[in-house]
């Protein structure tokens, strides 16, 4: 499905890269992207600024033996710079640490990370004190400037930190390992924000799905298989749905993950109920649920009928908030963990809209909205709610597309490449992690920072 | 039972064999869907959808036991093959059984059994058939050529031996559709059966009505949800008309018993046609059911086969079943008022109607069964009621466990203690026969 | 129809002087010398039987109880290690007719319709074995269309002398008249009513071929249309004993026992001719007939003695 594309194949041989440097075509190079076991980086991280986050995160860090570097120094390289601009209070706190980093940008590895830490703008606790709100944002902007500065497959995310959120805390730690390690191979210019100390550090990082047991929604093909590898290789036992129809291909997903396949029209009224029942019957358990089964009905407003529109809201919005309701009712009642994760597929359509697709972003908008009203009962009792939106994402789907428009959509994005299936399964995973409890009732974009978008 | 109790083989008690479930392809008329699948492809999806359904990847079952009717000769070891192209584990037996349309009750009843006796903890049992991919052979002339061809030593004896091949050599032998000690086809003998009990076109074309009918609303019902895998762009079977009606069928030509000139009934409408798929149903000790949190549906209780003397035109060909279904529910000290789901292939809707016919008749009973009087009616709102064979299709050795996983799945909804009976009759006079408890 | 209403003679070889004959003459021959011979005028034949009996060694050979089984598929007598009772026949059949060949015989070869089949399979035969044959015509009789004989086969172990199986077929001559006799009434039959079909058998159109190819009986009417027509037939028929092996596939029982077969009507080639098998005690009673024509073409019998 989907490999390096043949455009990112012929920059990085040698003829294809003197040609496009002439010509100034963008020059995507190959991702770095998650193998378990690997580790975060394979360089030296450097690590800017003196806060108690910054100290956190060094000790954190030597403590697992990675070189670990609190000065630029000469002509050194980086796999990964870390900024601590959490403890900034005024604008002209910020010239020191973002020169340094600017200077040290140029020895940064390619697949490098830039990663700033930075407390939430959107505090109460600053809402009135004009200067320190203005300089969190600007934090932001300059955060996201840089992601698109960014060359040869480097990103550039930030770690926000809410009020009372401790560096050492889990979930701080889980965003930053997600952002310095391949997982986030296609996130760039995104914020992780981290709104309490909740979650728990795993017994082993490396399989931090460890004895859970998670539905997959639309397991079949695409983003939905990639989702089910991905959380079979951290370690969960996948639940795989999918339509009656699309059962062959389920078959092989399931086999090859040592999951159970489920062939389910998700918007029957009792597909909750029936899930909860198949995972409470095999497993005692059930930790999550992704929300990935969507469909599409492009048709522009004008020419969309009734069918298009009411099946797509049916499939991709009403079917996940009907199963939520069922699946949380059951909570307490044994089945259903208490740290319940719900993720969902949201889209940059649903962000930033997209022509002749009214009805997908509406659905996809809606994710966003349930995502945020559901954070709060699922934080009573440890669980979170999170949503993941991707840009292109090289798939079947995206294969069908006319070639010149794929093209265009393919590099409009600081990466100057589609992602993988892989990338988003990677998001989802993260979100279904013990430690990642802490985040709850975001969406994050899983594009590349694509040109689009609020 | 306790894992530490002795198997009935080894002097301890029997166990009960219970079925978890099932699992099948759609079935495809022949030379459609499916013409480039193969027996084993067709057997291995429908094991791996079954293994997928149960989250089984890497078990070592007791034993696969499947079976063909049709067979290339390079399929002789079809289900151990098979079994090694799913994600079982590699050191899971299989073997195959084959008793022409009764092969998948067989390869049940035979995995049941050793589970029963503690030979086996979990076992398949399946049947598959490909009428698109049937083994074709070369006359004897010809086979005799080949075998000379293969043993000469030298290149000038085999230059010998192949200057004496012609074209007509080349003309491959179809498969021998008919019963070879009768020369009848299947239909021709069902339409004497049909003729002699007096069964009408409109009780026929009313039986295939009723099954096309049925076997749609329980598609729609989302009944067979969890009892299929799709396969080669299908997901239903591709025989089934939903909304059949009396009218259409009623115009149909006759196909088989013209013999019988203004009395023939049997028309393509209530003959089941020549299908391709396969299907599969696993079964298990309690035990091992519980150990992994399996459902279970269903016990398999018993089974009996039988055969009967159509050779000499005395029975019918396809009347076994009739001499299977009283030996079994008296050995249970059953009744057919004691039934709650009767699942009798559909062969032709002429032997279903004839069966029924036969055990209501008390000459049948006595002079042909001989029993005291006859076994009684079969209500027949309780008959097929998620359609059969005429509307599904009939890949012969998959019959069996596509009945056996639908009617594990009624009785489970039915209720603890329901019991279910399914009549399953087959070339050269034989039947199976089977009893099962939903749970 | 219940079976067929052979009566015949009683076996009469005595008296007769032995034609000893070192080697079964082949079929081909002796069609090719009645061919000839019938150009010639046949003049003043004797209506009197030659009294000879013609004897020889012979053995019946895997290779034809091989092809024999092979002919009539899995429902042959495969599986014993005996010989099937028409390969006897297939045996002697060459002696039978060089006798009926020669020039003496009062009635001509070409044109003797096959009327009745009857065997008795008194014990096992074996194969590969040398056995005696022997094989005579007696019972000269006036029918109401010729005159009719009967050929006589028997075959005995070469070691024991034990009569091992013995055959009857009755021909008629619709040429030869016998003279002072009083020519019988054609006997009233029944219009034949079909049975019910317990089965069918479909006669390709190379089976006569086929047959001829294990049997060496490559008289024309059975090969094509062609050399049917030659001899004057609308058409190629069947060989009336491959009916017979038809009949006897996979039914054969275990010495002693007896069969028979009359015939009423030729099977044309290729067609489909209906069957019907039916127990009746001891007996097992066979008819096959045109099912579009509702002609009847043979009854027969299978009988454990």
């Amino acid at each position: 499905m989907s490999h390096t594309d043949g455009y990112t194949r012929f920059v990085n041989r040698p003829l294809g890269k003197k040609v496009a440097k002439t010509v100034g075509l963008p020059q995507p190079i190959p991702l770095r992207r998650h193998t378990k076991g690997a580790p975060l980086v394979s360089g030296t991280i450097l690590i800017l600024g003196k806060s108690q986050a910054a100290d956190a995160i060094a000790k954190q860090l030597w403590e697992e033996e990675y070189d670990v570097r609190r000065d630029p120094g000469l002509k050194q390289k980086f796999s990964a710079i870390i900024v601590a601009l959490d403890e900034v209070q005024s604008p002209s706190d910020l010239s020191q640490l973002v020169l340094e980093t600017g200077s040290a940008l140029r020895g940064l590895e390619a697949n490098g990370r830039v990663i700033t830490i930075l407390r939430d703008p959107n505090e109460s606790t600053v809402a009135t004190d004009a200067s320190a709100t203005a300089t969190r944002h600007s934090v932001e902007g300059f955060t996201r400037s840089l992601g698109k500065e960014m060359r040869r497959g480097a990103t550039t995310n930030g770690i926000v930190l809410a009020d009372g959120v401790d560096m050492d805390s889990a979930p701080a730690q889980a965003a930053l390992r997600f952002l310095l390690s391949g997982r986030s191979a296609y996130v760039a210019g995104q914020f992780l924000t981290v709104s309490s100390n909740a979650g728990s550090i795993p017994a082993d990082w490396d399989t931090p799905l460890a004895d859970k047991v998670i539905i997959v929604t639309g397991a079949a093909r695409g983003i939905g298989e990639a989702i089910s590898h991905v959380l079979a290789r951290d370690g969960a036992t996948v639940i795989g749905v999918d339509m009656p129809a699309a059962g062959e291909a389920l078959t092989e997903v399931m086999n090859a993950v040592g999951g159970i396949a489920v062939q389910l029209d998700i918007t029957a009224d009792d597909a909750g109920d029936q899930l909860l029942a198949k995972a409470g019957e095999r497993f005692g358990r059930l930790d999550g649920i992704v929300h990935n089964a969507g469909i599409t009905r492009d048709k522009l407003l004008a020419n969309m009928d009734a069918g298009r529109w009411d099946s797509l809201i049916a499939v991709n919005l009403s079917a996940p908030l009907r199963i939520n309701d069922q699946l949380l009712k059951a909570r307490g009642q044994g089945v259903l963990a208490d740290n319940f994760r719900i993720t969902s597929l949201s889209s940059t359509s649903g962000i930033a809209g997209n022509r002749g697709q009214t009805n997908y972003g509406a659905a996809k908008a809606g994710i966003i909205g349930m995502t945020q009203a559901l954070a709060p009962v699922l934080e009573e009792t440890g669980g979170s709610i999170n949503a993941v939106a991707p840009g292109f994402i090289e798939t079947a789907m995206t294969d069908a597309m006319p070639t010149a428009t794929r093209e265009v959509a393919r590099r409009m994005n600081s990466l100057q490449q589609g992602g993988r299936p892989v990338d988003v399964a990677e998001a989802i995973a993260f979100f279904n992690s013990d430690a990642s409890a802490g985040i709850n009732g975001t969406t994050l974009r899983v594009c590349g920072q694509a040109m689009i978008g609020k | 039972m306790t894992s530490t109790s002795k198997p009935a083989v080894a002097g301890g008690s029997l166990r009960t064999a219970v079925v978890l479930g099932g699992n099948r392809i759609p079935f495809a008329r022949a030379h459609g869907a499916y013409a480039g699948a193969s027996n084993q492809d067709m057997l291995t999806s429908t094991l791996e959808g079954l293994i997928a359904r149960f989250g089984i990847q890497n078990e070592r079952l007791g034993e696969v036991v499947a079976g063909a009717v049709m067979k290339h000769s390079a399929d002789f070891n079809l289900t151990r093959e098979s079994v090694l192209g799913t994600s079982l584990d590699a050191h899971t037996p299989a073997h195959e059984v084959q008793t022409a349309c009764a092969t998948g009750i067989e390869t049940i009843g035979g995995v049941a059994n050793k589970i029963r006796l503690g030979q086996i903890d979990a076992g398949i049992g399946g049947g598959v058939d490909t009428i698109s991919d049937a083994p074709m052979s070369f006359n004897s002339e010809a086979r005799e050529l080949f075998m000379q061809l293969s043993r000469a030593r030298t290149t000038q004896d085999k230059i010998k031996v192949a200057m004496k091949l012609r074209p007509k050599h080349f003309a491959p032998l179809a498969p021998q559709s008919g019963e070879s000690r009768t020369g009848l086809s299947m239909g021709e003998h069902q339409a004497l059966t049909t003729h002699a009990w007096g069964i009408s076109r409109e009780a026929q074309d009313e039986i295939a009505m009723r099954s096309h009918n049925n076997m749609a609303a329980a598609y729609e019902n989302g009944f067979f949800d969890d009892l299929m895998t799709p396969f080669r762009g299908l997901d239903r079977d591709n025989n089934m008309r939903p909304g059949s009606d009396m009218e259409s069928l009623g115009k149909l030509r006759i196909a088989f018993g013209k013999r019988f000139g203004e009395e023939a009934t049997m028309t393509a409408g209530n003959s089941t046609p020549m299908t391709d798929g396969a299907a599969a149903a696993l079964l298990s000790s309690e035990e091992w059911a519980q150990q992994r949190n399996l459902p279970i549906l269903a016990e398999f209780l018993d089974y009996e086969v039988a055969a009967v003397d159509f050779v000499n035109g005395n029975d019918g060909l396809l009347m076994a079943p009739t001499f299977a279904i009283p030996r079994l529910l008296d050995r249970h000290g059953l009744g057919l008022d004691d039934i709650d789901f009767f699942e009798i292939h559909e062969a032709f809707a002429g032997t279903v109607a004839a069966t029924i016919k036969a055990l209501a008749d008390d000459d049948y009973n006595k002079n042909v069964l001989g029993r005291d009087k006859a076994l009684g009616e079969i209500d027949t709102t309780k008959l097929n009621v998620n359609g059969s064979s005429l509307a599904a299709g009939h890949p012969f050795a998959a019959t069996g466990p596509r009945i056996v996983a639908s009617l594990a799945k009624m009785l489970n909804h039915k209720g603890a203690g329901s019991l279910g009976l399914i009549s399953v009759c087959a070339a050269g006079g034989q039947g199976a026969v089977a009893l099962m408890r939903g749970r | 129809m219940l079976g067929p209403s052979i009566v015949e003679s009683a076996p009469q070889p005595e008296n007769l002087r032995v034609v000893e004959v070192t080697e079964i003459p082949s079929l081909t021959s002796s069609y090719a010398k009645v061919a000839t011979g019938a150009i010639r005028p046949k003049k003043s034949v004797a209506v009197t039987l030659p009294g000879t009996r013609w004897e020889t060694d012979g053995v019946i050979s895997r290779k034809l109880v091989d092809e024999y089984n092979g002919l009539l598929g899995a429902s042959g007598n495969v599986g014993h290690n005996t010989a099937p009772s028409l390969t006897a026949h297939i045996t002697a059949f060459g002696l039978s007719t060089a006798m009926m060949a020669e020039r003496q015989f009062p009635i001509p070869l070409l044109g003797m319709v096959h009327l009745q089949h009857k065997v008795w399979h008194m014990a096992d035969i074996p194969i590969d074995q040398p056995v005696r044959i022997s094989t005579w015509a007696q019972h000269l009789a006036p029918h109401h269309a010729g005159t009719t004989v009967e050929i006589w086969v028997q075959i005995f172990d070469r070691v024991t002398d034990k009569l091992l199986w013995q055959s009857m077929a009755l021909y008629l001559s619709r040429s030869v008249k016998l003279p002072g006799s009083e020519k019988p009434a054609r006997p009233d039959r029944p219009k034949f009513q079909p049975p019910p079909v317990t089965g069918e058998w479909k006669l390709p159109a190379d089976i006569g071929r086929r047959y001829a190819a294990v049997s060496g009986d490559r008289n024309p009417i059975h090969l094509s249309n062609i050399t049917a027509k030659a001899l004057g037939m609308p058409g190629a028929i069947a060989h009336g004993m491959y009916a017979a092996g038809r009949m006897l596939a996979g039914r054969e029982l275990p010495a002693p026992y007896t069969w028979a077969i009359e015939f009423a009507s030729p099977m044309r080639l290729p067609s489909t001719v209906a069957v019907n098998y039916h127990q009746n005690g001891d007996r097992q009673l066979v008819t096959g007939w045109n099912a579009r024509k509702e002609k009847l073409h043979f009854t027969a019998e299978i009988r454990q003695d």
